[in-house]
C-alpha cells in the first residue's frame, strides 16, 4: 500500500530535518558569536591546532585505476544481486528453470570476480605493499 | 492510521537519537576518557545539569573547519547523506511481530514494504556514497569507497539467501515467520533418533548460520572507519556540525547492522519457544484479549531493544578487529573469502528449498 511509504518519508524528513535545523542553529550562533559583543571567537573551540588554511592537505592520489577496476566489480556485483533478491522471493515458483537463468548470471558474476582476481586488481595480498603505499601517500609522492 | 505513522516515526527516531546513540557515546567515553572535547563558551557559562550536553552540543555546532580542502556545500550534502541513510533505514526494521488489536492488523514497524530489504541495501549505498564525499582527495575516495562497496556487495548476496529461506524481501513477514519453532527431526529424518524430539527456534540464525556471519562481518566492514573518513578532531578538516553528524551516524551505523541482526537473524522481538500467540493466550485468560495483546506488544519490544544491546556490545570487538584490518586484507577478505562464500551459499540454498519442494 503507498501508505507504508509515508513512513519511510516521515523518517527521511526527520534525518533531513533534524540537520538542517543544526545548520541552520550553528549558523545563527556562528553569526551572533563573530558579533564584537560575542562571547568568545569559534576559534578558541579547537582542542587542538588544526593545519592552517594555507597548508597542504590533501595527499597524493594513489594509483587509482585497479581501484575503479574493483569498484567496478563491486557496483556489477551490487547490482546483480537485486536479480537474486526477486529471485530469491519467488524461488519456488520460478523453479528449476529459474535457478538454472540464475546460476548462469551467479558464473557471469563469478567470471568477472575471477578475472579482476587474475589481472591483480584484488591481490594486495602483502602488507609491505600495503605499507609502501600508505608511505608514498604519506610522503606526497 | 497517519496519526499511527507519524507517532512511530517520532518515537523511533527520539529512542534512537535520544537515548540509544548518547548511551553508546557515553559508552565508549567511558572506555576513552580523554577523548572528551574541551568545553567552548556555551559550556563554561551553562549550569551544570540537563543544561550541560546541549551547551556542548551548541559548542560543538558552531565550530568551523580550517582546512579547506573540502567544498563546503558538497560535504553538507555529503554529511547529511550519511547521517540520513542508517536513520531512514530504521523505517523497515521491525521491533516486534504482528498483531490483531481490536479487529484491526498491527505491526510494530514504521513502513511495512514488501521490499524492506531492499532498502536496507539502499541506504546503505547512500550512506557510502556521503562519506566517499567527505574523503579529502580523489585517491581517498576511490580507495575508501572500493573498499566499502566491496563489503556491501557481499553483504548482500549474504541477504539474499536469507530472503530465498523465508520466501521474501519483507523484514516483517520474517519476523514472524521467526515466531516458532521447529523441530530438528524434519531436517535430519529418522538417520539420527536422538535428535528427533529436538525443537529449536525457527530464527534466521539456525536457518541461515552462514548468512548471519557473512552479514556481520561485512555490514561491520561496511562501517569501517578508513583513513580516508576518518573525522579527526572538528574543527581540522570537518566542521563541527559535519563532525557530529559523521560519529552520530557512526553510532546509528553500529545501532543499524545490531537491530538487522536481531530482526532478520535473532526472532526480532520474539521470546524462544513461546509465540506470540502463547503469550497471548496465556495473559488472555486473566486480563482480556486486548491488554493480553498490548502487553505481548510490550514484552516483544523490550525483548528486541534487550537483545539489541547484547548484539550491539557483542559485535563491538569484532568492529575493532575489523578496523584493524588493513585496505590489503579487507580486499582479501571481501574478494577472496566473502563474495565466493556468499554465492555458494545462495545457491546451496535453492539447491536445498527446490529439492525440499520436489520431494514434497
Amino acid at each position: 500500500m503507498l501508505v507504508e511509504y509515508l513512513g519511510l518519508i516521515g523518517m527521511l524528513l526527520v534525518a533531513v530535518g533534524t540537520a538542517f535545523t543544526l545548520f541552520s542553529v550553528s549558523r545563527r550562533l556562528r553569526k551572533r558569536l563573530a558579533a564584537p559583543s560575542g562571547p568568545k571567537s569559534t576559534a578558541a573551540l579547537t582542542s587542538s591546532p588544526g593545519p592552517a588554511a594555507g597548508e597542504p592537505q590533501s595527499k597524493a592520489a594513489p594509483a587509482t585505476s585497479r581501484y575503479f577496476f574493483v569498484a567496478i566489480v563491486g557496483l556489477m556485483l551490487h547490482a546483480g544481486s537485486f536479480y537474486f533478491y526477486i529471485w530469491g522471493a519467488s524461488m519456488k515458483a520460478a523453479g528449476l528453470t529459474g535457478l538454472m537463468i540464475m546460476l548462469g548470471l551467479g558464473m557471469c558474476l563469478m567470471v568477472g570476480v575471477f578475472y579482476s582476481w587474475a589481472r591483480g586488481a584484488v591481490s594486495y595480498a602483502t602488507e609491505t605493499e600495503d605499507e609502501e603505499l600508505a608511505d608514498s601517500i604519506e610522503s606526497g609522492a | 492510521m497517519l496519526l499511527g505513522i507519524g507517532f512511530k516515526v517520532i518515537l523511533i527516531s527520539t529512542v534512537l537519537l535520544g537515548v540509544l546513540v548518547p548511551a553508546r557515546a557515553r559508552l565508549l567515553a567511558l572506555a576513552n576518557p580523554g577523548a572528551e572535547l574541551p568545553a567552548g563558551p556555551f559550556a563554561t557559562h551553562a549550569i551544570v545539569g540537563l543544561i550541560r550536553p546541549l551547551a556542548r552540543l551548541l559548542d560543538l555546532i558552531v565550530i568551523e573547519a580550517r582546512a579547506k580542502d573540502l567544498d563546503t556545500r558538497m560535504s553538507n550534502v555529503a554529511a547529511v547523506a550519511v547521517f540520513a541513510a542508517p536513520l531512514s533505514a530504521f523505517a523497515v526494521i521491525p521491533f516486534g511481530s504482528r498483531y490483531l488489536l481490536a479487529g484491526r492488523d498491527v505491526n510494530l514497524v514504521v513502513a511495512n514494504l514488501d521490499w524492506g530489504i531492499v532498502w536496507l541495501l539502499g541506504a546503505a549505498l547512500i550512506s557510502i556514497y556521503g562519506s566517499i564525499g567527505l574523503a579529502p582527495s580523489v585517491g581517498e575516495r576511490v580507495r575508501d569507497g572500493v573498499v566499502k562497496i566491496s563489503y556491501a556487495a557481499a553483504a548482500a548476496l549474504s541477504l539474499a539467501a536469507l530472503a530465498m529461506a523465508f520466501g521474501s524481501l519483507n523484514p516483517t513477514a520474517i519476523a514472524v515467520a521467526q515466531d516458532r519453532s521447529f523441530s530438528i527431526g524434519d531436517f535430519v529424518g529418522p538417520a539420527l533418533a536422538v535428535l528427533q524430539g529436538t525443537q529449536l527456534p525457527g530464527w534466521g540464525m539456525f536457518l541461515q548460520p552462514i548468512s548471519l556471519l557473512l552479514y556481520t562481518v561485512c555490514g561491520l566492514g561496511m562501517l569501517q572507519t578508513t583513513a580516508a573518513d576518518a573525522p579527526g578532531e572538528p574543527g581540522q578538516r570537518l566542521t563541527g556540525i559535519q563532525y557530529l553528524l559523521v560519529r552520530t551516524s557512526d553510532h546509528l551505523g553500529s545501532l543499524l547492522v545490531a537491530s538487522v541482526v536481531v530482526s532478520l537473524f535473532f526472532g526480532s522481538g520474539a521470546v524462544p519457544f513461546v509465540s506470540g500467540a502463547t503469550i497471548i493466550d496465556e495473559i488472555a485468560a486473566y486480563f482480556g484479549n486486548g491488554l493480553a495483546t498490548l502487553l505481548c506488544m510490550l514484552v516483544h519490544t523490550s525483548v528486541f531493544f534487550a537483545k539489541v544491546l547484547i548484539v550491539v556490545v557483542a559485535i563491538d570487538p569484532l568492529r575493532r578487529s575489523l578496523n584493524r584490518l588493513s585496505f590489503a586484507s579487507s580486499l582479501n577478505l571481501c574478494w577472496k573469502v566473502m563474495v565466493p562464500l556468499a554465492l555458494l551459499n545462495l545457491f546451496v540454498t535453492a539447491n536445498f528449498l527446490l529439492a525440499e519442494e520436489t520431494l514434497r
